[in-house]
């Protein structure tokens, strides 16, 4: 083989990539939303406000250098952190096709960063590991909530038979076991949502080439002779 | 002086040199507000740590070592980690080396009583 054989640059998203933005731009949208709608109802919006990444490594570092004492700084926000990213992508060989459609199963790890330092509260004080797990099982919460949404039952991504996803289902929700061995001065604790979304991957098809059109008609004489006439335009 | 006695006396002078070692001042404050003023070994760090989602993230540990001497000819008794919620906890106030100060709080005790001295691990504290 020495020559490509497809002829079209690969210019397009797949569908598992597609669905990853679309879940980090509905989180994003609807707890923007959330925010205002707290703040319409007289509560502390804050508690709705997520900050979305996606396929982010180390979304929390923002959390490294909190202010603590009496300081301030308005530029740290304590908002809990939801990072996105794509996990695994399988197919279904009864379902599709060899040649352009395959419907597969992609999952999605959603994590969930929930951030505190211990503050002080009258004449005690909020511990951090309890108050940062209250914190990320909150963004766990919001972010279960609007994703399962009856609204959002395709993502937004067309309907069920168009594609490209064919559903949505929540597999789990982990907590993950704070590490007592790491004492940063920071507790930072993680939830973990695995999103299955079904999903129709395309690819890639020939390229057909313009044929010249040749007309034939085919008759049966009286005596039962079957006669053909061709029409074959010149070269 | 025993050697015990002597390695526990060159202890409290390593960790107290603020003038030509690594001491650095310290407010110790205890639950139930007395603070004195100490000299010891405060260390603030980066590190990656594994926060149990398979990517290695940064993270910052603090930690003061004091002698139990000091602390008791201050009036204060060794620190210890307070987990009740209804009580203030042990805290540790340092300036660093940009004079920005930083209050913590004693989230783990190690004190070693044959050397006299308390390691104290600190986590962030908001007032």
């Amino acid at each position: 083989m020495s020559a490509p054989l497809i002829q079209s640059l690969i210019d397009k998203t797949d569908s598992f990539e597609r669905v990853r933005d679309q879940i980090a731009a509905i989180l994003l949208l609807e707890s923007s939303a959330q925010v205002v709608m707290a703040a319409a109802s007289g509560k502390d919006s804050t508690l709705w406000n997520l900050r979305v990444f996606t396929e982010r490594a180390n979304p929390w570092d923002v959390f490294q250098d909190p202010p603590t004492g009496d300081a301030d700084d308005p530029d740290f926000d304590p908002s809990p952190l939801v990072n996105v990213s794509f996990a695994s992508e399988t197919f279904d060989k009864s379902m599709g096709d060899v040649f352009e459609r395959q419907q597969g199963v992609a999952l999605y790890n959603i994590d969930c960063y929930g951030f505190a330092i211990s503050q002080e509260d009258g004449d005690g004080h909020k511990p951090a590991d309890n108050a940062a797990a209250l914190v990320a099982q909150r963004a766990a919460r919001l972010v279960r909530n609007i994703l399962s949404a009856a609204k959002y039952t395709y993502l937004g991504l067309q309907t069920k038979n168009q594609g490209p996803v064919s559903g949505r289902w929540f597999q789990s929700l982990t907590a993950f076991v704070p590490s007592t061995n790491e004492r940063s001065i920071q507790h930072v604790e993680a939830v973990r949502l695995v999103l299955e979304v079904g999903v129709v991957e395309l690819s890639p098809q020939v390229v057909g080439q313009t044929l010249q059109a040749v007309g034939i008609a085919i008759t049966r004489q009286a005596n039962g002779q079957v006669l053909l006439t061709a029409d074959v335009p010149p070269a | 002086m025993s050697l015990r006695q002597q390695a526990a006396a060159y202890a409290r002078a390593f960790l107290e040199d603020s003038a030509s070692g690594f001491g650095w001042p310290v407010t110790v404050t205890d639950p139930d507000g007395n603070t004195g003023e100490l000299t010891g070994y405060w260390n603030d760090i980066s590190h990656s740590i594994d926060p149990q989602t398979g990517l290695l993230v940064s993270g910052r540990t603090a930690s003061v070592v004091l002698s139990l001497a000091s602390l008791t000819a201050a009036g204060l008794g060794a620190p210890h980690a307070i987990a009740d919620g209804a009580k203030r906890p042990w805290l540790i106030e340092v300036a660093d080396l940009t004079g920005n100060p930083q209050t913590f709080k004693v989230r783990e005790a190690n004190p070693d009583n044959a050397l006299g001295i308390i390691v104290c691990v600190l986590e962030g504290y908001r007032k």
